[in-house]
């Protein structure tokens, strides 16, 4: 019978050491994935009665349970409401929030979440700020002045076991590809050579 | 020296391998990010910072001695080209996607290298003082070196192989080299000037061969420390590390305990006749130590190569009482309200770990409990094992 050298097996257990990194361990702790991430804006728009915003976006995965939107509130003097709502490609409004000036700071990331939509990628979903401040110059929205839009940031969540998984193996192959090959390609030699040093 | 399996040293190279790029922590991004500007030509790094700090985009102060500068630019310098152009933007990127590169598990494979190389040397090292291949073997397989060197990923591993490099020094009673090996530890970090003592007493028949070489110790310091003394940019930056004000934190009636205790361990040491006495007298200031000073836990591996000298050497009881001591330790360590010290260690991974409940906040969310008592009473029980532990360690000498 072929005798198999025991240290062979250090090859299946390396293997499963990085994969229980890299994809076992986010599936079963990471269920939520971050989405769109518009934070590129450095302007900053009047909120108030008379100024509102309403941001389109295609959700890029399933299930979207979270929206952030980045708002000012000078020297944190308002008390004003801010009132988001996210609504589906036919302007219903299927979740609303709203949160008192108090809760703004000066600047500060307003997360709104809530249970998952059963949403599917390309769905297209609409984001409406508007607040009650009476005046231009107490609340503001990061955005573009020539667009109106706005800075905002989604997450998206896995709804079970096995849609967390595939999200997190179709993540680990994306930064596979985007990772830098020299890097990559020096490191998997290292190993090689040790686990060749070993078992020779 | 005792025989040694090199398809076991190659095993835990391997480990070490898999291990250094998945673990992360930001004060190796911190620190480095410090580093990069030696090759930019920077010898100055304390005036650069306060005179550029509107410019940076990383504002805090270099805390380290000029050495400890000098030392790691000069490798990340070497390692540069290993690093790529992209490190530089991920190292100068302090917004919302700074632990959020696809590079990041290279950049912690390659500048944690110096430090696998380090702690290789160290374990041989280790063999060659104690010519114990069990403590070798011990030093390469334990999981609290792996945490300490690669998950926290600290250059405290420098100072402590120097420090271990004194002590082979001072048995084989070369006491230039043993001075030396020391200063230069002292000049990277602090922390080592309280083994000074312990090399010094040594051998108290040889007080003044002692006494002629003890000088040495502050040599490097002085050296490097001299250009920068007169510079108040540098003297804020370090005193703003703050070991010495730990140290002297815990008080009763006003007189700090860490000195008090350590000045017993030291006329115990001087005293006692046993071969271990070094050894020993370094394990019982670490364990008053940990139960006396809010400790971070990269400085475990201060002490770490002593305490597995004499955890091989000890009988079952003793074995079960450091290993309990470790327990409350990493108990201690991850209660800390820094979720860095938990599932961030996880973010070169995937940066949405640090986003996950910490044991803290976990403890405060779920229960009634303050997690800040617990781990302060804790500390408290890691006093008191700590007092009995170094009094039994006199006892049994």
């Amino acid at each position: 019978m072929l005798k198999i050298n025991k240290l062979f097996l250090i090859i299946p257990t390396e293997i499963f050491f990085i994969f229980f990194l890299l994809i076992i361990m986010p599936t079963i702790f990471l269920k939520e994935k971050p989405g769109i991430n518009q934070i590129s804006f450095e302007n900053i728009l009047p909120l108030d009665i008379n100024h509102s915003y309403i941001q389109s976006f295609i959700s890029d995965k399933n299930n979207l349970n979270s929206v952030s939107v980045l708002l000012k509130n000078p020297a944190l003097k308002s008390i004003d409401m801010v009132y988001i709502e996210v609504q589906n490609s036919n302007y219903e409004t299927i979740k609303s929030f709203s949160i008192s000036g108090r809760g703004i700071e000066d600047p500060g990331w307003i997360n709104f979440k809530f249970s998952p939509i059963n949403s599917k990628k390309g769905d297209i979903f609409y984001l409406k700020i508007t607040s009650d401040s009476p005046k231009d110059n107490l609340l503001y929205i990061y955005g573009d002045k020539d667009t109106n839009n706005i800075n905002f940031k989604t997450t998206f969540t896995a709804r079970n076991i096995k849609e967390s998984f595939e999200d997190n193996l179709n993540q680990q192959i994306n930064n596979f590809k985007s990772r830098n090959i020299f890097q990559a390609g020096f490191y998997l030699f290292i190993i090689v050579l040790i686990n060749l040093l070993i078992i020779i | 020296m005792p025989q040694i399996n090199k398809k076991i040293i190659f095993l835990a190279i391997l480990i070490r391998l898999l291990v250094m790029p998945f673990f992360y922590h930001p004060d190796m991004k911190s620190q480095h990010f410090h580093f990069q500007f030696f090759s930019k030509g920077v010898f100055n790094i304390y005036e650069y910072l306060f005179d550029n700090k509107s410019n940076l985009g990383y504002k805090d102060t270099f805390n380290y001695l000029p050495l400890t500068y000098y030392t790691f630019g000069l490798t990340q310098t070497i390692t540069k080209p290993l690093l790529g152009n992209d490190f530089y933007l991920w190292l100068n990127d302090w917004g919302e996607t700074r632990n959020d590169h696809s590079n990041i598990i290279f950049y912690m494979f390659f500048l944690k290298i110096p430090y696998l190389i380090l702690d290789i040397g160290l374990a041989f090292l280790l063999l060659k003082t104690f010519k114990n291949s069990k403590i070798f073997y011990f030093w390469l397989f334990n999981p609290i070196s792996i945490y300490l060197i690669y998950i926290l990923g600290n250059f405290d591993i420098l100072p402590s192989f120097l420090t271990l490099l004194s002590f082979y020094f001072l048995k084989k009673n070369k006491l230039l080299f043993s001075y030396l090996s020391i200063g230069i530890a002292i000049a990277l970090k602090m922390y080592p000037i309280i083994f000074v003592p312990f090399i010094f007493f040594y051998n108290p028949k040889e007080i003044l061969k002692h006494l002629k070489y003890c000088w040495f110790s502050l040599l490097p310091l002085i050296i490097t420390v001299l250009p920068f003394i007169t510079q108040t940019s540098f003297i804020n930056s370090f005193l703003g590390s703050g070991l010495t004000q730990k140290i002297l934190e815990y008080e009763i009636f006003n007189i700090p305990v860490f000195p008090i205790l350590y000045l017993i361990i030291l006329a115990n040491y001087t005293f006692s006749k046993s071969k271990q006495k070094f050894e020993i007298a370094i394990v019982q200031t670490f364990l008053i130590f940990i139960g006396l000073v809010k400790f971070h836990p990269q400085w475990i591996i201060w002490f770490f190569p002593f305490i597995i000298s004499i955890f091989i050497n000890s009988k079952k009881i003793n074995k079960l009482f450091l290993i309990s001591f470790f327990i409350l330790i990493f108990s201690y360590i991850f209660l800390f309200n820094d979720n860095f010290l938990f599932w961030g260690h996880l973010t070169s991974i995937n940066s949405l770990f640090i986003e996950l409940t910490s044991p803290f906040q976990l403890i405060k969310l779920r229960t009634h409990l303050d997690p800040l008592i617990i781990q302060k009473n804790i500390h408290n029980l890691l006093l008191f094992l700590g007092i009995i532990g170094s009094i039994s360690y006199a006892k049994n000498k």
